[in-house]
C-alpha cells in the first residue's frame, strides 16, 4: 500500500515536470499553430546559464532565476529570430523551422561549450526527506508540486482576469477576429512565448534539481515528452496538456517501478507504443474531439 | 497520343539523367582514393535513404521520420541472418529461432531482410496512414525511439547498445549505385504514376481528394510501404558496407542529417532530393574536416564536436525562412525537355466539340440516373442544420437550391456527397443507398461536388487536376488520357493545362474545379455557389458551360447560388431551404410568386405588403440567425 502511495507521490511529481513543459507547448500551438519542436531545448538552454551562474560562484536560488530569465529570453529570441519569419507559413514549415531550431541550440552547446556532461549540484535540501508512515517525502516533491501549482493557478488567473490573457484565450479561437479588434498581433505571439518561457524554466529548474547535471541533448527527450503529453491530451487544448503530463507522469512511473528487471530498458519504448496505439484510436487525443470530418 | 505513357517516359528519362549525373560525380570522386571512395558510398547509402522518405513524405505532404528505423531493421536483420555464426556464438549466442546458427549468402540475407521490414511498414501502415499531419509526425517520432528501445535491449538477438561486427563487407560502390538507380527509377515513376498523383492530391487538399474519388487512406498506405522498403534497401547496404552496426547509428543523427537533405533540395522533388543530398554532403564533409581541428595554413583550429549539426539546424532553418519548398520546389530535371502537347489534345478536341454524344465510351457517361434525398435530417449538438428534406434531381435536369444564408443548403450538399454522416433520413441514386458511403465512394458511383470555396490541387497542373479525377472513373490508360483530353478541349484549358491551377485567376479557379466534377463522369453534379465572385459576364457564360455539361454528359445538376438572376435563368425547377426545410418547390416562376419564400428572403412585413422578390437581385445577407451549419466550411483533415 505505501509502495502504491510512495509510487503516486513520484508520478505527480515527475508529471507536474511534464504537466509545465506541455502547457507552455500547447499555448503557443493554439495560438501561433507552431509544434515547437525546440520547446525541450529551452530546458538545455536554462541548465547552461545555471551553469554559468555557479561558475560566477552565485548560490543556488540566484542561478536558478537567472536561468529561469534566461529561458525566458530564449524563448522570446526563438520567436523573434526563426518563428515570426514563417508565422503565416504551413504548419509543416514552422514545425520543420522549429526541428532546425532544437537542432542548433543542441548543436551550439556541444561545440561551444562542451559534449559532455557537466555538474549543477542542486543544494542539500533538495534531498531533505520526511518519513510519514512508510512514505517518503522529498523537500523536490514538495517543491515540484507546489510550484506547478502555483503556476497552473497564475496562469489561470492571467488568462481569465487580464486583458492580454483573454485577448490570448480569443486569440485562440480566430486570430483574425482579436486583430480586428485592435489588439496587436506581436503582443500575443510574445505573451504567449514568454508564458512558454517561463514554464518551461521553471520545469528546468525543477529538472535540474533533481538530476543536478546538464549535457547538450538532455533537452531534446524532455521536449518529446512534452509533445507526448500534448498528444494525448489534444493538441493546443491546455486542460488536456496539463492532464496529459500527468498522465505521462505516472505511466512512465508505474513502468519503472512495475516491469520485471530486465524489461524496464524498454520503459520508453511501451510509453510511446501506448501513446501511438492511442492516437491511432482517438486522432484527436484522448481528451480532444475527435473530427467530425470524414475524409 | 497517351497522356500518361508519355508522362511516364519522360520521368524515367528523368530519373536516367540523374542516374548518370549521380554516378558520373560520385565514380570520379571515388577514383580519388580509398577514403573517398567511402565517403561517396556513403553518399549514396543516404541518397537510398532520403529517396525512400521523399516518396511518402514528399508525395503526402506528411511529415513521417521513421525512414532511420526502417533503414536499422532492415540492417539489423540482414547483419543477424549473414553474419558468421562464429562471431554471433560470442555476440548474439543466446538468440531465438536457432538465429545464432543460420549463415544466409549476403544477396538472401539482403533480400530477406527487405522483405521483412517492408512487411513491417506494411502492419504498421495500417494504423499510420489513417494520421494525418501532426499526429503522423509525432506517432513516427515516438516509433524512432521505440525501434531505438528495441534494437538497444533486445540483447539476445541484436547484441544491445554496443556494436553488432563482423558482417560480411560486401557493399561495393557498383551495388551502391545499382540501388541508387533502383530508388531513383522507383522515386520519379511513382511520383508520375496514377498512384502517386492521388497521393500528391491529398497532399493539396485532402477533402476534395475524397470528393474526386480518390481513396485518401489507400493511397497514402502504399506510398508509405514503398518509401519504407526502399529505406530498408538503404539500410541493408549500410550494414554490409560500414561491417559493424549500432542502434545509434539509426537514430537522430541518421534522422537529421537525411531530413535537412530533402528539406534543401526539395521534398516535393526526386531530382531535389539528389540535390539535397549532395549539397549537405559537401557541408557535412567541410564541417567534419573543420570540425575535427585541422591545421590552415600553420593555425590549429580547434576541435567543435557538434559543427556538422549546427550546419545542419542552420540550413533547415535558412531554407524554411527563404524557400520553403527547397531549392527545386516540385521541379523535376526532365521539366527541361521540350514539352509538347501532342495529338492527346487534338483528339479530344475533335470528339468534345462534335454533337452531344457520350465522351468516350461506355464507363464515362453514365445512363442519366435519379438522385432521391428522402426525409435527410443533419443535427449539429441539437441544432437541426438540415431537417425532413426531400428532394429529387432526374437526369438531365438542372434543379437550383435557393435560401438565405445558414438554411443549410451547404450542409445538405455535405451529407449528398457523404463529408458528413446523417442524423436520419435516406440517399439513393437511382433506388442504391448512398448514404453512409465514404465521399471517394460516393464519387465513384457517380456524385461529384464542387465546394463553396474552391478547393484545387493547387500545386498540380490543370492536366493534372483533371487527371486526378478522370483516373478515378477509367480503368484503361488511354481511356484516362482521353477523357481528360476531352474535359480540357470542352472547358477551353489547351492553353493553360500546363500551368498550376493555383496560380490561376480566380474565374478560371473556379472553371477548373468544375472541370475536375465533370472529368469524374458523374450521372448528378453538385454545384456549391459556382456563381459566386464572378461578374456578370462571368455568370452568364456559366449558364451556358453547365448547360453544356448536361447537355454533352446527360447528367443531372444540382447547384447551390445566392445570385437569383443566374439561378432563375438556368435551372428548371427550384427548391427554396429556410432554418433547414424545405419551404417550397417548383418552377422558377412558380417559387418566385411563393409568399412563403417572399418572407424567408424579405422578412414577414414585405410579404404582407404584397412585395415579390425581384429575379434580377442579388440575395444579400438577411437577418442574422443561428449558422453553425453554414459556418461549416469544410476544412482539410491535413
Amino acid at each position: 500500500m505505501t509502495d502504491v502511495l510512495q509510487q503516486i507521490l513520484n508520478g505527480v511529481s515527475l508529471g507536474s515536470t511534464y504537466a509545465l513543459l506541455a502547457l507552455g507547448l500547447a499555448i503557443v500551438f493554439s495560438i501561433v499553430g507552431l509544434v515547437n519542436f525546440a520547446h525541450g531545448e529551452l530546458i538545455t538552454v536554462c541548465g547552461y546559464v545555471m551553469l554559468g551562474g555557479l561558475a560566477l560562484g552565485l548560490p543556488w536560488w540566484a542561478f536558478a532565476l537567472l536561468g529561469i530569465l534566461g529561458t525566458m529570453a530564449a524563448a522570446l529570441a526563438m520567436e523573434r529570430l526563426a518563428f515570426r519569419p514563417v508565422r503565416n507559413a504551413s504548419p509543416l514549415t514552422m514545425m520543420l523551422t522549429s526541428l532546425g531550431v532544437s537542432i542548433m541550440i543542441a548543436a551550439a552547446f556541444e561545440t561551444f561549450v562542451s559534449p559532455r556532461v557537466k555538474a549543477v549540484p542542486a543544494p542539500d535540501w533538495i534531498s531533505a526527506a520526511v518519513h510519514v508512515g512508510g512514505l517518503r517525502i522529498q523537500a523536490e516533491h514538495i517543491l515540484t508540486i507546489g510550484v506547478t501549482a502555483v503556476a497552473v493557478l497564475l496562469l489561470l488567473l492571467l488568462l481569465k482576469r487580464t486583458v492580454i490573457g483573454k485577448a490570448m484565450r480569443a486569440a485562440s479561437e480566430d486570430f483574425n477576429a482579436v486583430r480586428l479588434m485592435g489588439v496587436k498581433a506581436n503582443a500575443i505571439i510574445v505573451a504567449a512565448f514568454a508564458i512558454s518561457g517561463l514554464l518551461a524554466g521553471l520545469a528546468a529548474v525543477l529538472i535540474l534539481a533533481r538530476r543536478g547535471a546538464v549535457n547538450p541533448h538532455m533537452g531534446m527527450f524532455l521536449g518529446i515528452n512534452a509533445f507526448v503529453a500534448n498528444v494525448i491530451g489534444g493538441l493546443g487544448n491546455l486542460w488536456g496538456a496539463l492532464a496529459g503530463g500527468f498522465a505521462l507522469g505516472f505511466v512512465e512511473v508505474a513502468l519503472r517501478a512495475w516491469l520485471p528487471q530486465g524489461m524496464s530498458g524498454f520503459a520508453t519504448g511501451y510509453v510511446f507504443i501506448f501513446v501511438a496505439v492511442a492516437l491511432v484510436i482517438r486522432p484527436g487525443g484522448l481528451f480532444g474531439e475527435s473530427s467530425a470530418e470524414r475524409v | 497520343m497517351n497522356l500518361y505513357r508519355r508522362d511516364l517516359s519522360r520521368a524515367a528519362f528523368g530519373a536516367a539523367a540523374l542516374f548518370a549525373i549521380v554516378a558520373a560525380v560520385t565514380l570520379a570522386y571515388a577514383s580519388l582514393g580509398g577514403s573517398e571512395r567511402g565517403v561517396a558510398i556513403v553518399l549514396l547509402m543516404n541518397l537510398v535513404i532520403v529517396l525512400g522518405l521523399q516518396v511518402f513524405a514528399g508525395n503526402s505532404g506528411v511529415l513521417t521520420l521513421a525512414h532511420v528505423s526502417f533503414a536499422g531493421i532492415g540492417a539489423y536483420i540482414s547483419a543477424i541472418l549473414s553474419t558468421p555464426a562464429l562471431i554471433k556464438g560470442t555476440l548474439i549466442a543466446d538468440a531465438p529461432l536457432g538465429l545464432a546458427r543460420v549463415e544466409l549468402p549476403v544477396p538472401l540475407a539482403m533480400l530477406a531482410a527487405i522483405l521483412l521490414t517492408t512487411a513491417l511498414a506494411a502492419l504498421i501502415g495500417l494504423a499510420l496512414a489513417r494520421l494525418s499531419g501532426i499526429s503522423a509526425t509525432i506517432v513516427t517520432l515516438a516509433l524512432v525511439i521505440v525501434v531505438f528501445a528495441v534494437l538497444t535491449n533486445w540483447r539476445s538477438v541484436t547484441g544491445g547498445a554496443e556494436a553488432f561486427y563482423g558482417i560480411p563487407s560486401t557493399t561495393t560502390i557498383w551495388w551502391a549505385l545499382a540501388a541508387v538507380l533502383a530508388a531513383l527509377m522507383v522515386a520519379r515513376l511513382f511520383k508520375a504514376s496514377r498512384l502517386g498523383l492521388r497521393v500528391q492530391a491529398t497532399r493539396e487538399d485532402a477533402v476534395a481528394a475524397a470528393a474526386s474519388g480518390v481513396q485518401v487512406v489507400r493511397s497514402r498506405y502504399w506510398a508509405w510501404v514503398l518509401s519504407c522498403a526502399l529505406c530498408a534497401l538503404g539500410g541493408v547496404l549500410m550494414a554490409h558496407f560500414l561491417g559493424a552496426i549500432s542502434p545509434v547509428g539509426f537514430y537522430f543523427t541518421l534522422l537529421f542529417l537525411t531530413l535537412t537533405m530533402l528539406v534543401l533540395g526539395g521534398e516535393y522533388s526526386v531530382s531535389g532530393a539528389v540535390l539535397g543530398t549532395f549539397l549537405v554532403s559537401v557541408f557535412a564533409e567541410g564541417a567534419r574536416y573543420l570540425g575535427d581541428g585541422p591545421v590552415i595554413l600553420g593555425w590549429q583550429v580547434p576541435a567543435l564536436a557538434g559543427l556538422s549539426l549546427l550546419v545542419q539546424g542552420a540550413i533547415i532553418i535558412v531554407v524554411m525562412i527563404w524557400r520553403p519548398s527547397g531549392l527545386l520546389g516540385d521541379r523535376e530535371i526532365d521539366g527541361l525537355l521540350p514539352r509538347r502537347r501532342g495529338a492527346g489534345s487534338a483528339v479530344g478536341a475533335g470528339s468534345a466539340v462534335g454533337a452531344g454524344s457520350a465522351v468516350g465510351g461506355k464507363a464515362q457517361a453514365p445512363a442519366p440516373a435519379t438522385l432521391v434525398v428522402t426525409k435527410a435530417s443533419k443535427h449539429f449538438a441539437g441544432l437541426a442544420a438540415v431537417q425532413d428534406v426531400s428532394l429529387e434531381v432526374r437526369g438531365g435536369e438542372i434543379v437550383g437550391l435557393i435560401g438565405p444564408n445558414g438554411a443549410g443548403k451547404t450542409t445538405l450538399l455535405n451529407l449528398i456527397s457523404g463529408m458528413y454522416e446523417m442524423t436520419s433520413g435516406e440517399v439513393t441514386l437511382d433506388g442504391v443507398r448512398l448514404d453512409h458511403l465514404h465521399p471517394h465512394q460516393i464519387a465513384r458511383r457517380g456524385v461529384a461536388r464542387t465546394f463553396q470555396t474552391t478547393k484545387l490541387f493547387r500545386e498540380l497542373t490543370v492536366d493534372q487536376n483533371i487527371e486526378v479525377a478522370a483516373s478515378v472513373a477509367r480503368r484503361r490508360r488511354s481511356a484516362v488520357a482521353r477523357a481528360a483530353a476531352d474535359v480540357l478541349a470542352q472547358f477551353g484549358f489547351e492553353e493553360i493545362a500546363e500551368r498550376k491551377a493555383g496560380v490561376l485567376p480566380y474565374g478560371r479557379q473556379r472553371e477548373v474545379e468544375i472541370a475536375r466534377a465533370v472529368a469524374l463522369a458523374p450521372a448528378v453534379l453538385l454545384l456549391d455557389e459556382p456563381a459566386a465572385g464572378l461578374n456578370d459576364e462571368e455568370s452568364a457564360e456559366l449558364v451556358h458551360v453547365v448547360r453544356g455539361i448536361r447537355d454533352q454528359a446527360g447528367c443531372g445538376v444540382l447547384l447551390i447560388d445566392h445570385d437569383l438572376h443566374f439561378v432563375m435563368a438556368l435551372c428548371e425547377r427550384i427548391y427554396v431551404l429556410d432554418a433547414g426545410r424545405v419551404i417550397a418547390a417548383g418552377t422558377p416562376a412558380e417559387v418566385q410568386g411563393d409568399p412563403l419564400v417572399v418572407e424567408a428572403y424579405l422578412g414577414a412585413r414585405s410579404a404582407t405588403s404584397g412585395a415579390t422578390a425581384r429575379p434580377g437581385a442579388r440575395v444579400g445577407q438577411p437577418a442574422p440567425r443561428p449558422s453553425l451549419a453554414e459556418s461549416g466550411d469544410l476544412r482539410a483533415g491535413a
